[in-house]
């Protein structure tokens, strides 16, 4: 009786931090987000003003919003599966018994190492029309060089690019997951007869499906929060052609101090990402395989 | 690492055998190639790097790039390394003791709303912190917290959901029989995780602290808005004040893009072996 309460006290006590960090940090800031998004808020004037839901109207004539959430999806639809597909095959190649391997694996996690800026300037030197690397490659093989940071898709292109030579923390997850798989299901396939690709459908893949899941949900939330790969490499531009979402809320919030606008801008990520969320996870209960479930 | 696989499995065909081992060899080249190439850059002349066709070894090496990119006018680039540390320091401190005394509660303790908060935990690390920046913003003007560290590394002392629960997955693993005794034995919480518990955290620990470090070298966002004196700036932004030059100096570019680089590669070197160890152990599945 007195070791339960003693528990709850400090059980409470030890995960205090947490609960006042969240309260402190993210709810009053979402709170605080709301109460603006219904004023014109800005830095520029002194006294905020209610304004009802305009902010929210604007939200949806602003065409710099459309064009944006549109580069947004873009650039979700194209950079998440090939991100998941490229960590899978990663991860699965790396799992095999092979000399070296552990140097390996290390090189293709490096590049996840190297700070955002920094390989976000690299590449956007070796992307150089006239200079960089890639087009003196392409020229090699006989092809017309491309202006890689001039237009929506090959912007999104090269930023894919960047995404997967920093697969690593989604292809590591991928390995913990293909490790855990138990190798007794490997060998009794194996006896049975089943090959190389038959083994991957029918225990891999369903196995991975959990891992997958994860994948996915932190794919979609990193890229409708990205920010530096493409502020650091075209700034939006040119002509707003690469204007991602977060680019258009900094500039709002932080360029032209509109932090009223600004605040419906968030609360408009977080449904979102919120809407997203929970259509994966709806989704989750046809595709992920649970172990014990079944 | 990998379990031992049955012998079928161990040796596939010599052409399997060659695909896979080409192929992987061949991808290691391609991702190394981009951090050599940074690297052969920061040691070229400014026109060297703009020739054509581009040149894979400079001859000679300018290591006076990097004395340069160190002492460029009107960029302290030494001062934003040094920020850069102080600021990991404190925030890599504070994550990783409160997201322990967090962990060490979901994990081990037993009272009412435990896994309740569990759950809530890991549902927060669907909002992404950008969706508050902005009222954030608002309110550390209002705290006068603008223009100094406090706001990257304050909230870092309340625990991070991602890291208390890789923290609290490794403590699972853990046998809770020696807690026990060491309660038994007289010892309060606070000894029974210094003591008992962390010794064999390591693992988790050292990993935690690789990808903590990482988050304030890849900091971007945030000091970018929350810090306007250039004299208070991280590393990570102050390198993109070299691509923002009228006239980029792209040799200084790399040299001081290495520089900064260099001591989380070489971090990550050291401790990739429980790195790796770390996260598969922690693994992902609840």
């Amino acid at each position: 009786m007195h070791t339960n309460l003693r528990n709850q006290i400090s059980g409470m006590l030890f995960a205090a931090p947490w609960i006042i960090g969240f309260l402190l940090f993210t709810l009053t800031p979402l709170a605080v987000s709301l109460g603006m998004s219904f004023t014109n808020y800005s830095l520029l004037s002194a006294n905020p003003r209610f304004v009802g839901l305009d902010n929210y109207v604007r939200l949806t004539t602003d065409p710099l919003i459309a064009h944006s959430l549109k580069i947004t999806f873009l650039y979700a639809i194209i950079s998440i599966p090939l991100q998941l597909l490229s960590a899978l095959l990663l991860a699965m190649l790396i799992n095999r018994p092979l000399v070296g391997m552990r140097l390996f694996r290390t090189a293709l996690y490096m590049p996840t190492i190297i700070p955002i800026v920094s390989s976000t300037l690299l590449w956007q030197q070796m992307l150089d029309v006239d200079f960089g690397l890639i087009n003196y490659l392409i020229s090699r093989l006989g092809l017309a060089p491309v202006t890689w940071l001039n237009q929506t898709p090959s912007i999104i292109a090269s930023i894919t690019l960047i995404d997967l030579w920093r697969i690593g923390r989604t292809m590591m997850i991928n390995l913990a997951g293909l490790i855990s798989i138990p190798t007794q299901y490997y060998e009794s396939a194996q006896i049975d007869g089943a090959g190389a690709f038959s083994r991957f459908i029918h225990i891999t893949l369903p196995l991975l499906t959990p891992t997958i899941f994860l994948n996915l949900i932190t794919g979609l939330i990193g890229a409708f929060k990205s920010f530096a790969t493409v502020n650091v490499l075209t700034g939006g531009g040119p002509d707003n052609r690469s204007l991602f979402y977060m680019l258009y809320l900094y500039r709002n919030a932080f360029e032209r101090y509109r932090l009223g606008y600004a605040s419906a801008m968030s609360l408009l990520l977080f449904v979102i990402v919120a809407v997203l969320t929970v259509v994966v996870f709806r989704s989750s209960r046809r595709w992920v395989y649970y172990e014990g479930e079944n | 690492m990998s379990p031992a696989r049955p012998a079928a499995l161990q040796r596939p065909s010599y052409i399997g055998r060659f695909f896979i081992g080409g192929s992987v060899v061949l991808l290691t080249l391609a991702y190394t190639f981009p951090m050599f190439w940074a690297l052969s850059n920061s040691l070229k002349s400014y026109e060297n790097l703009f020739s054509y066709p581009p040149t894979i070894f400079p001859q000679p090496l300018q290591w006076s790039n990097y004395s340069e990119a160190m002492t460029y006018q009107g960029f302290p680039f030494a001062r934003f390394l040094l920020n850069t540390a102080q600021i990991a320091l404190f925030s890599v401190t504070g994550t990783l003791v409160s997201s322990t005394l967090v962990a060490y509660s979901l994990a081990r303790i037993r009272w009412r709303g435990r896994n309740l908060l569990l759950t809530f935990i890991i549902l927060t690390m669907i909002i992404p912190g950008e969706v508050t920046i902005t009222p954030r913003f608002m309110l550390f003007n209002r705290w006068g917290w603008i223009d100094t560290w406090l706001p990257l590394i304050v909230p870092n002392f309340f625990g991070s959901a991602f890291y208390i629960f890789l923290i609290r997955q490794y403590m699972m693993t853990i046998p809770i029989a020696m807690d026990e005794s060491a309660i038994i034995d007289g010892a309060n919480r606070l000894q029974t995780l210094v003591y008992v518990l962390l010794p064999q955290c390591r693992v988790i620990l050292i990993s935690v602290v690789v990808l903590a470090l990482q988050d304030e070298w890849n900091a971007y966002l945030e000091p970018l808005i929350f810090i306007n004196n250039m004299q208070l700036v991280p590393a990570s932004v102050g390198l993109s004040y070299y691509s923002g030059m009228y006239q980029t100096q792209w040799h200084l570019v790399f040299a001081a893009s290495t520089i900064v680089s260099a001591p989380i590669i070489l971090l990550f070197i050291l401790a990739q072996r429980y790195f790796v160890q770390g996260i598969v152990v922690t693994g992902v599945k609840g």
